[in-house]
C-alpha cells in the first residue's frame, strides 16, 4: 500500500465542500475526482472466486453417486432450510417413469397445510392413480419464500435431475423481485420521482411500474423458454391467484396518500361519508362517494374496497373482481411491507407471453372462477391472502393433472375424484387455527379471524386447549419465546416445526392481538370454554397501569399488526391516517393520567389546531397543535374508564402542510414524498393513580 | 429550566446516545444493548428515546444535539484515502449534510445541531468526566477524520488539542492489523491479543519497530508496504508476513508459540510506543494528571505501563474509551460552549443504561414455567447468591442500570469464585465460548484490594492491569504472568459491593470473577429478558434478576432451550472482521 500524494489532500478538500454533488458543481466536482484519480471507469478488481461447495446441489439437495447412481439427500450444511422444502430426505435415481419437477413458492409448498397436505402429494395421487401406461413420479423442489431470481436458480438446477416436465406455480414474491430492480437502477428512480412530482400523488407512476414488472416478467418467461428449448423440457406455468374476497388492506396498506389539501379534505369527507352509508344501507351513495375516493386517490385501496363490497351486495360479481383486483394492485405502490400476491400485471404478461417462449399456461385464476361459476375467490379457496386451502389445492392439481396427461398424451379413461384426496381433521384444524393466526398478524378483519377459529375447533375439539394458551402467551408482556403458555402448545402439538416462526414475532413486534383473542374467546366460550374472567387477569397483573406508567407507544399497545410502513422509519411515532389508536388496562376504580407530547410537521399557517383525545369513544378533551412538539398531562376520570381494555383515541385534525424536504440520499425518499404525516407523538405515557 | 444536551456518536461503529441535564450525565447508552445488533452503527434511536424518558424531559425540551464527528472533514479524508471502497459513484451519493439531516428526520428534532471533531470529543469524554481541573490528554484510536492520535490539554473549563498525528498513520490500525494477520476479528479482536500476549516472548520487537517509526513531537509513521487498509478488503500486505517469517493465522486455527510471540511483541512495542508519546505530552504540558481517551486507551496492560513510566501522576481513562464514549464528549463540549460557567459533574460511576422494575421481572417470571426464588420479604437474596458462588455456581447477574460502555462492572455480569482450578474453563465452555487462553478480571471490595494486588489506587472501570500479590490462590483470574485487570468495588455500585462482602464473609476471599453478560457474538444483555434468554442457551446454574434467584438445577428447560435457539433472531448483524470501518 502506497502513501496517497499530500499534493491530493487539496483536492480532497475541494472535493469535500462541494458534497452533494449537484448540477451546478458537477463539472468542477468531476475535474477534481479525476485528480483523485476517481473515474467512472474504475475497473472492477478481480474478484476471486472461491469453489462454491454448492454448486451441484438442487436446492438443499447434495448429490451422491452410489452403484454409478444419481442420489440427492438433504445436505446436512443446509438444515436451517430444510423446512422451507418438502419434507422428503432424498431424491432417488431417475427411474422409467415420467419425471414431473414441481417449483414454486410458499404456495406451492401447501402453506399452513404443509408438510401433511400439498400441492405435490394431491398431484402425484391424480397421476398414479388409474394409470394404463406409465407412471409418474413427482419431485416437489417448491421453497418458501422463493423469489423470482431464486426459481430461476432452482430451474437450473433441476435440469440436472433429468425432468420430463417442469410445472412452476409462483409469482406471488415477484414484487421483491421489482423493487431490487428499481433499487438497482438510479434512471427508473428518477423516472419515477419525476412522475409523482405533481399534484395528483404516486398514483401517476403506475403505468411505469407496471411496464417495469412487465419486462422483468417477460425476462423470466423468456430465461425459462431458452433453458427449455435448449434441454427440449417441456414447461407449464401455473398462474397464481389472490384471495380478492378476504384479503382486504391491512391498516398499514391504508396509509394515506399526500394530496393538496383540498383533494385531501374531499376524500376524507368521501370516506367517511362512504363508511356511514355503507352501514346504513344506502348503497347508491356509498358507491358515489367511493368512486370520489378511487377519481381523487387510485394509488389507495379503500376506496375500491369499499365499491367491491356494494358490488357484491348486488351481486355484481365481475365489477366486484375489477374492484378487488385493483385494491390488491395498489400494493405496487409499497405503502408496507405488503404480503405475497399476483398482480395483474403479472398475471396478463404470462399470459400474453408465455406462449411466445414455448410454455403452456395453467390460468389457475380463470378456473378458479369457473370453479366458483363466476363469483369472487375468497376463504373457499385460500386460508390467508394466498395459500390455497384444501378446495383451493384440489381444484388448482386437478387443472395442472390435465395439462400433465395432455403433455404425455395420457389418455386414461378413470380418474381419481381429487375431492376424496384429503388431510386429517387435525392437519386441518392447525391448519385455520395458523390461519386464523396468520390473518391476524397481517391485519386482517374479526370476521375472518372467527371464521377460521370457529373452523379449527369444528375439526378437532383438542385445538381448544392451544387456543387458550395462546391467549394466555399474548396477553403477557413477555416475549412468547420464553413464555410457559408456547411450551404447552408446543408439547401438544408436535405437527408445528413449519409454523413455529409464527407464534415467536420479531423482537418488539409483539401486540395485543386484541381481535384475534377475541375471535378465539368467541369460539371457545361458544363450545362450552369461558376464559373472559382468566384473560382479564392476566391483563391486569401484567397491564394495570396503578403505580405505573405504561409507555403507549411501545408497539404491544398500539400496534394491531405485523405490517410496516416502508418509509423513513422515525424514533417517535409518525400517524399515517385520521386517528391512532392506543390500548391500555386499567381497573378502572381510580384516575388515569395521560401525557403526551406532539406536533404536526410543517404547518403552512399554525392556527388554533386542535386534536381530539377520546377514550373509549368519549371526548376527554381538545388540545392545541402545532409544528412544535408540545407536551400536555390530562386527567381521565374514572368514568370514563372501564375495567379491562381501555382504548385512547387521538383524532387529528387535517392541516394544510408543505411536502417534506427531499433528502435525496435517503433511499426511502419517494416513500416519505408520497405518503401523509397527519401528526407526530414523541411521548405517550398512560398511568393510574 | 433544565439544560438538556444530549451527545451522539453514530455511522461508523458503536453508536451511542447521552444526555446531560444541568451539568450532570443522567444517561448513556450503546445502541446495540437495545437493537441486539453488535457494534450497531445506525443512528441511536433506541438509545435516544431512553436518554428523554430517562431524564423525564420531551424533544421540545432539548437545548442542544452535539454530534462527535466533522462529517465534511471525514469526507475529506475518505475521498484523500483514494480507498477501494470509494468509486465515482458512490461519491456522487455522498453527503455530508445526511449526519445533520437523519438526526432531524430520525429524532424529530429541529434545534441546534453542534458538530465537533472525532479526537476532540474523545479527549471531551475524558477531560470534562474525570474531576481534574487540569490535565494533559491523550487520545489513540484508528482514525477519526484525519487525526489518529492527538495531544491536548483541559483547564478552565476547556479542551485544546496542539498536536495530532494524521491518517494513514495510526497506532490503533496497527494494532488491528496485528490482530487480523493473527486471525482474529478486526473492531473487537484486538483486546484477545492483548490476552495472548502475556503467553509470549517479545523476540519480534525489531520487526515491529520496522512497522513504525517514531518522529519528533509525538509524531509517528506507519512502512505502508506492510498495511493494505486503503483498498477496503484487508488490513496487511502481503510483506507482513514475509517480515515475520509466519504465515497469516486462519481463523480458529491452532494457536501456535509465534502467534503468541508476535502478540507479545505487538503489546510490547505498544507500550514503548505509548509511554514514549505520553512522555513528550508530559514534556509539553508539564501536567500531574493524564486523561486518555480512543479505543486503544482500552490496552489496559499499556494504561498501567503508562502510569508507572511516565512523570504523570495521575491518570483517568474515561470507561466507555471507544467511539460509543465519543457522544458523552460532543455533549460535554457542547455544554461547555453553552454554559462556560456551569462545571460538569465527574463520571463516578458507568451505571447509566435501563434498569427494570420488580413489577416487570415479577410478570416476566411469572409468564414462564420457571420456578424461581422470590427474595423481596426476607431480603437475603445477597446471601444466598453468595452461598452459591461460594459452592462453585456460575451466576447470571442482573443488578440495576445497566453499565455504560464495553466493560461489565457488576450490573450486568456474569459471576462465579476466582479460586476453582477449572473456574475459566468452565465459563469459556458453557456460555462464553471463546478462546480459553484468555483470562477473566476480578472484581474486589475497594476496601481489600492493596491486600490482594499490587495497586496503589482504586481502579473502579477494569481499565488498568497489576500484579496480583494475594494469599489465595485464584487461578480463574490470574494470568499467566500473574497480572490480573481489576475493578474495584465500592458503594457506587452497593449492591455488588454487598454481595462481595458476603462471598468474602463466607470464603474469607473479597473477590469475584467477573465477565461480561453475553454469548460470543452478541452484544451485553440489556433487559431480564435478554438475561433470561442469555441463561436458559447456555450453561449458567444460576440466575439473579435484582431480588429473584432462578437455578437452572430443578428447572426443566429442555423446551425453553429448543425455542431459543431455533426460533429467534439472534446475532445476525456483524462488521467487516477483515478491516477497520472507514467508510
Amino acid at each position: 500500500m502506497s502513501r496517497p500524494s499530500e499534493l491530493h489532500k487539496a483536492a480532497a478538500t475541494d472535493l469535500a465542500t462541494l458534497l452533494p454533488i449537484t448540477e451546478e458543481n458537477k463539472q468542477k466536482a468531476f475535474d477534481l475526482m479525476e485528480k483523485l484519480g476517481y473515474t467512472k471507469q474504475q475497473k472492477e478488481e478481480a474478484t476471486t472466486t472461491s469453489d462454491d461447495p454448492f454448486k451441484s446441489h438442487v436446492g438443499i439437495y447434495k448429490p451422491e453417486v452410489k452403484d454409478g447412481k444419481k442420489y440427492y439427500h438433504r445436505d446436512i450444511l443446509l438444515k436451517d432450510r430444510w423446512s422451507y422444502f418438502a419434507d422428503v430426505q432424498s431424491i432417488p435415481p431417475k427411474s422409467d417413469k415420467k419425471r414431473i419437477v414441481l417449483l414454486g413458492e410458499s404456495v406451492t409448498r401447501g402453506f399452513l397445510l404443509d408438510p401433511e397436505y400439498t400441492p405435490a402429494i394431491v398431484l402425484d395421487q391424480l397421476l398414479n392413480s388409474n394409470k394404463d401406461k406409465f407412471g409418474y413420479e413427482l419431485v416437489d423442489l417448491a421453497e418458501t419464500n422463493l423469489g423470482m431470481a431464486g426459481i430461476k436458480e432452482r430451474y437450473t438446477q433441476c435440469m440436472d435431475l433429468e425432468p420430463d416436465m417442469v410445472i412452476f406455480l409462483a409469482g406471488n414474491n415477484w414484487r421483491e423481485d421489482l423493487l431490487i430492480e428499481i433499487g438497482e437502477s438510479q434512471d427508473k428512480q428518477e423516472a419515477l420521482q419525476e412522475r409523482i412530482q405533481g399534484e395528483e400523488g404516486i398514483a401517476v407512476a403506475k403505468p411505469l411500474i407496471e411496464t417495469y414488472f412487465s419486462s422483468i416478467v417477460d425476462d423470466f418467461l423468456a430465461y425459462v423458454g431458452d433453458i427449455s428449448k435448449e434441454k427440449n423440457v417441456p414447461v407449464a406455468f401455473a398462474i397464481p391467484e389472490f384471495n380478492l374476497l378476504d384479503c382486504r388492506s391491512t391498516p398499514g396498506e391504508r396509509v394515506v396518500s399526500e394530496l393538496p389539501y383540498e383533494k385531501l379534505k374531499t376524500w376524507i369527507e368521501a370516506k367517511e361519508s362512504a363508511e356511514n352509508h355503507l352501514a346504513s344501507g344506502d348503497i347508491d351513495i356509498c358507491i358515489s362517494e367511493a368512486k370520489k375516493m378511487v377519481e381523487i386517490d387510485p394509488s389507495h385501496p379503500y376506496g375500491f374496497e369499499l365499491l367491491a363490497d356494494c358490488s357484491i351486495k348486488k351481486e355484481a360479481y365481475k365489477e366486484a373482481r375489477y374492484y378487488l383486483e385493483m385494491a390488491r394492485d395498489t400494493a405496487l405502490f409499497c405503502r408496507t411491507n405488503s404480503k405475497p400476491r399476483t398482480f395483474k400485471i403479472v398475471q396478463e404478461t404470462i399470459l400474453a407471453k408465455a406462449g411466445n417462449h414455448g410454455i403452456e399456461v395453467i390460468d389457475l385464476p380463470a378456473i378458479f372462477k369457473a370453479h366458483l361459476e363466476g363469483k369472487v375467490p375468497g376463504r373457499d379457496l385460500f386460508l390467508d391472502y394466498c395459500h390455497f386451502s384444501v378446495t383451493g389445492i384440489q381444484v388448482a392439481m386437478n387443472a395442472v393433472y390435465k395439462v400433465v396427461l395432455e403433455q404425455f398424451n395420457d389418455t386414461r379413461s378413470l380418474h381419481k375424484d381429487v375431492t376424496t384426496i384429503v388431510p386429517s381433521n387435525e392437519v386441518l384444524a392447525l391448519g385455520h387455527l395458523f390461519a386464523a393466526i396468520h390473518n391476524a398478524h397481517w391485519g386482517q378483519s374479526y370476521d375472518i379471524l372467527l371464521h377460521h377459529c370457529s373452523e379449527s375447533l369444528s375439526k378437532w375439539k383438542d385445538i381448544a386447549k392451544t387456543m387458550v394458551y395462546y391467549c394466555d402467551m399474548i396477553s403477557r408482556g413477555a416475549a412468547n419465546n420464553v413464555c410457559k403458555s408456547l411450551e404447552k402448545i408446543l408439547e401438544d402439538n408436535t405437527k408445528l416445526d413449519r409454523y413455529v416462526h409464527a407464534l415467536v414475532p420479531a423482537r418488539n413486534m409483539k401486540n395485543m392481538e386484541l381481535e384475534l383473542v377475541d375471535a378465539m374467546t368467541t369460539v371457545l366460550k361458544s363450545n362450552g370454554v369461558d376464559i373472559t374472567n382468566y384473560l382479564l387477569k392476566i391483563r391486569l397483573d401484567e397491564h394495570n397501569i396503578k403505580n405505573r406508567r405504561i409507555n403507549l407507544l411501545q408497539n404491544y399497545y398500539h400496534a394491531t399488526s405485523y405490517d410496516e410502513y416502508q418509509g423513513q422509519k422515525t424514533a417517535f411515532l409518525q400517524a399515517r391516517d385520521t386517528s391512532s389508536d392506543f390500548f391500555f388496562v386499567t381497573d378502572a376504580k381510580s384516575n388515569a393520567e395521560l401525557c403526551i407530547s406532539l406536533r404536526i410537521p410543517r404547518i403552512i399557517n399554525e392556527n388554533d389546531e386542535q386534536v381530539t383525545v377520546c377514550v373509549n369513544d368519549t371526548e376527554v378533551t381538545k388540545i392545541g397543535v402545532n409544528s412544535k412538539w408540545q407536551t400536555y398531562t390530562i386527567k381521565v376520570p374514572s368514568e370514563a374508564l372501564q375495567n379491562g381494555m381501555n382504548v385512547c383515541k387521538i383524532k387529528w385534525p387535517l392541516v394544510a402542510t408543505t411536502k417534506e424536504d427531499q433528502d435525496n440520499n435517503s433511499s426511502t425518499a419517494i416513500l416519505d414524498a408520497a405518503f401523509r404525516v397527519f401528526g407526530e407523538i414523541c411521548n405517550m405515557t398512560v398511568s393510574g393513580m | 429550566m433544565n439544560r438538556n444536551i444530549i451527545g451522539i456518536s453514530a455511522f461508523y461503529h458503536d453508536s451511542a446516545c447521552c444526555i446531560i441535564q444541568n451539568g450532570k450525565l443522567v444517561a448513556a447508552v450503546q445502541e446495540e444493548r437495545f437493537s441486539r445488533k453488535k457494534n450497531d452503527p445506525d443512528l441511536p434511536v433506541n438509545a435516544f428515546m431512553y436518554c428523554l424518558n430517562e431524564a423525564g424531559i420531551s424533544i421540545a425540551d432539548i437545548d442542544c444535539i452535539a454530534y462527535y464527528e466533522d462529517p465534511v472533514k471525514k469526507s475529506e479524508r475518505q475521498l484523500w484515502s483514494g480507498s477501494q471502497q470509494i468509486s465515482a459513484d458512490s461519491i456522487y451519493e455522498m453527503d455530508p449534510k445526511h449526519v445533520t439531516q437523519q438526526i432531524r428526520k430520525e429524532l424529530g428534532y429541529d434545534g441546534p445541531i453542534k458538530i465537533y471533531e472525532h479526537h476532540q470529543s474523545h479527549a471531551a469524554s475524558s477531560f470534562y468526566f474525570s474531576g481534574f481541573d487540569s490535565a494533559a490528554i491523550l487520545t489513540v484510536d484508528g482514525v477519526g477524520e484525519w487525526a489518529t492520535t492527538t495531544y491536548g490539554t483541559g483547564k478552565n473549563n476547556k479542551v485544546d488539542i496542539f498536536e495530532e498525528v494524521s491518517f494513514p498513520d495510526s497506532l490503533g490500525l496497527l494494532y488491528s492489523t496485528i490482530t487480523s494477520y493473527l486471525g482474529f476479528k478486526v473492531n473487537s479482536g484486538e483486546y484477545k491479543v492483548m490476552g495472548l500476549a502475556p503467553y509470549g516472548k517479545d523476540i519480534y520487537l525489531e520487526q515491529m519497530r520496522e512497522l513504525l517509526h517514531l518522529e519528533e513531537n509525538g509524531q509517528y509513521s506507519l512502512n505502508l508496504k506492510y498495511f493494505d487498509f486503503l483498498r477496503g478488503k484487508r488490513m496487511y500486505s502481503d510483506e507482513l508476513p514475509k517480515l515475520f517469517g509466519v504465515p497469516v493465522r486462519e481463523k480458529d486455527s491452532e494457536m501456535l508459540q509465534v502467534h503468541m510471540d508476535i502478540a507479545k511483541s505487538l503489546q510490547r512495542f505498544l507500550e514503548e510506543t505509548m509511554i514514549k508519546i505520553a512522555n513528550y505530552l508530559h514534556a509539553k504540558t508539564g501536567e500531574d494528571n493524564l486523561c486518555m481517551a480512543g479505543g486503544v486507551a482500552l490496552n489496559c496492560v499499556a494504561n498501567g505501563k503508562i502510569l508507572q513510566n511516565s512523570p504523570f501522576k495521575k491518570m483517568y481513562v474515561q470507561p466507555a474509551a471507544n467511539d460509543s464514549g465519543c457522544a458523552l464528549g460532543a455533549a460535554a463540549l457542547a455544554y461547555a460552549e453553552l454554559y462556560p460557567e456551569d462545571k460538569i459533574e465527574p463520571m463516578h460511576n458507568v451505571y447509566l443504561g435501563p434498569k427494570a422494575t420488580e413489577k416487570e421481572i415479577e410478570n416476566l417470571l411469572n409468564a414462564t414455567s420457571l420456578e424461581y426464588d422470590d427474595c423481596r420479604t426476607e431480603g437475603n437474596a445477597l446471601e444466598k447468591v453468595a452461598k452459591k458462588l461460594a459452592e462453585g455456581k456460575v451466576i447470571g447477574w442482573y443488578n440495576g442500570r445497566m453499565e455504560f460502555g464495553p466493560r461489565s462492572l457488576g450490573a450486568r455480569s456474569i459471576l462465579a469464585d476466582p479460586r476453582v482450578l477449572d473456574m475459566r474453563d468452565r465459563i469459556n465452555a458453557m456460555v462464553k465460548k471463546r478462546e480459553g487462553f484468555r483470562p477473566f478480571a476480578p472484581a474486589v471490595l475497594e476496601e481489600k484490594m492493596y491486600e490482594h494486588f499490587d495497586i496503589d489506587h482504586p481502579s473502579p472501570f477494569m481499565l488498568e492491569t497489576c500484579q496480583v500479590k494475594s494469599p489465595i490462590d485464584m487461578p480463574a483470574i490470574t494470568h499467566v504472568d500473574n497480572s490480573a485487570r481489576i475493578q474495584s468495588v465500592n458503594d457506587h455500585n452497593p449492591r455488588f459491593q454487598k454481595l462481595l462482602r458476603e462471598f468474602d464473609k463466607l470464603t474469607n476471599c473479597p473477590i469475584l470473577l467477573n465477565t461480561s453478560f453475553n454469548i460470543k457474538d452478541e452484544p451485553i444483555v440489556c433487559t431480564p429478558e435478554d438475561a433470561l434468554v442469555c441463561f436458559i442457551t447456555t450453561d449458567i446454574d444460576c440466575l439473579v434478576l435484582e431480588d429473584f434467584i432462578i437455578d437452572k438445577e430443578g428447572n426443566e428447560i429442555t423446551m425453553l432451550e429448543m425455542i431459543n435457539n431455533n426460533f429467534t433472531e439472534r446475532g445476525r448483524f456483524e462488521l467487516n472482521p477483515n478491516v477497520y470501518t472507514f467508510i
